[in-house]
């Protein structure tokens, strides 16, 4: 099946992302993507940054234009003072050490190897891409209205998904530390599409959770006028001291 | 907004949510306060809403108030005055619906019909 063709408003902001990077910006089309969308950053060798994504019909307009948005906001670093977020090997075992405690006899210990890191690599990664994906969503409202209708389908979606993070099932489940942050995460994605949709039931459950004090700071953060060269590293870090995750992880030049 | 259902422990239910007085989890006082904080809560919105309490936690559902089907009183009259484009929409509204309506897609097949598509006449009609 033919790919869609990605809507007028994409080229606009790729337009927009090449102007501020000075390199061209490409979306490609890959079958063999896990995620939705993706960006490869130029290298030395390839002088092109690339928006990689999967056919998601004419959604994909809105998956590319979102990368495209996260993507303008790292070419604006200056090169020399870009940092790439890194594991510490220390917090991932401390995540390992809790899962084997709390599973003793009940799986191996390489299962909860397993489990333990992927607990940590989940928690990292919604940590580095969730604050400034708020900023994107709302840069994304201003510059491409167009794609409004599927920005709001995909948030609430991710709110809907997000739900199962207050069952009891998953407290049992899950090491504290790992559950309250990713529990505070999503209480801000609830609180940021209520509001950026004009929706404020999506917050209801986090808000009767007590998590609407902590989410709303979260959001604050992004909203912040930033002091340094790196607004995206400023939130992880704001976001992570909130959290109690400092520790958890080092910024590394690529 | 789709339908939603979560549940949470009624010990870390936000008590500063509910009147004084109602706030001690597992009593009555405090299962009525968290009934009517969530029955406001999703007031705007329409549709149902249930909230049950069991083995110490509070399991909510909330689910939008189903389309309404446009009925077929109304789309017969449309149909007989051969005002077919009105008709149209009010009959796909239908089948979106109600997939199997027998009428919607008799009729929808025969205005296909009418109009010369007659391999959709056919699917509809078979």
């Amino acid at each position: 099946m033919p790919a869609h063709a990605l809507l007028p408003a994409v080229n606009r902001l790729l337009k927009q992302v090449e102007e501020a990077g000075g390199l061209p910006v490409m979306a490609v089309q890959r079958g063999d993507l896990e995620e939705l969308a993706t960006v490869q950053l130029a290298t030395q060798e390839d002088q092109t940054h690339r928006i990689l994504y999967r056919d998601a019909g004419e959604a994909s307009s809105y998956h590319v234009a979102f990368e495209a948005a996260l993507l303008l906001r790292i070419v604006q670093v200056p090169a020399e003072q870009r940092v790439i977020l890194h594991e510490t090997r220390q917090a991932r075992e401390k995540v390992v050490s809790s899962v084997e405690r709390m599973f003793k006899g009940q799986i191996s210990l390489a299962q909860a190897r397993n489990a333990g890191v992927q607990y940590y690599d989940e928690l990292l990664l919604r940590l580095r891409s969730t604050g400034p994906g708020f900023v994107a969503d709302r840069w994304l409202v201003e510059q491409a209205p167009e794609l409004r209708g599927f920005q709001a389908a995909l948030l609430q979606s991710h709110v809907h998904d997000n739900l199962f993070c207050l069952e009891a099932e998953v407290e049992r489940l899950t090491p504290t530390a790992v559950l309250q942050a990713t529990r505070a995460i999503h209480a801000a994605c609830a609180f940021h599409a209520a509001e950026l949709l004009g929706i404020s039931p999506l917050a209801i459950p986090y808000q009767a959770a007590g998590l609407e004090a902590l989410a709303k700071e979260l959001i604050a953060i992004t909203r912040a006028e930033p002091s340094t060269a790196d607004p995206d590293r400023e939130i992880v870090d704001s976001w992570a001291e909130k959290l109690g995750l400092t520790r958890w992880y080092v910024w590394k030049t690529p | 907004m789709e339908g939603t259902a979560f549940s949470i422990d009624e010990a870390s239910f936000d008590a500063s949510l509910l009147p004084e007085g109602s706030r001690t989890p597992g009593t009555e006082e405090f299962h009525r306060a968290v009934t009517d904080y969530f029955q406001k809560s999703y007031a705007g919105m329409g549709g149902q809403l249930s909230v049950v309490f069991a083995a110490g936690r509070i399991e909510v559902a909330w689910e939008p108030a189903a389309a309404e089907a446009p009925a077929m009183a109304s789309i017969g009259p449309l149909l007989q005055q051969r005002r077919f484009d009105e008709a149209r929409p009010l009959l796909e509204t239908l089948l979106q619906l109600q997939p199997e309506h027998p009428e919607a897609l008799y009729n929808l097949g025969v205005l296909a019909s009418e109009e010369g598509r007659l391999e959709e006449a056919r699917l509809l009609l078979r």
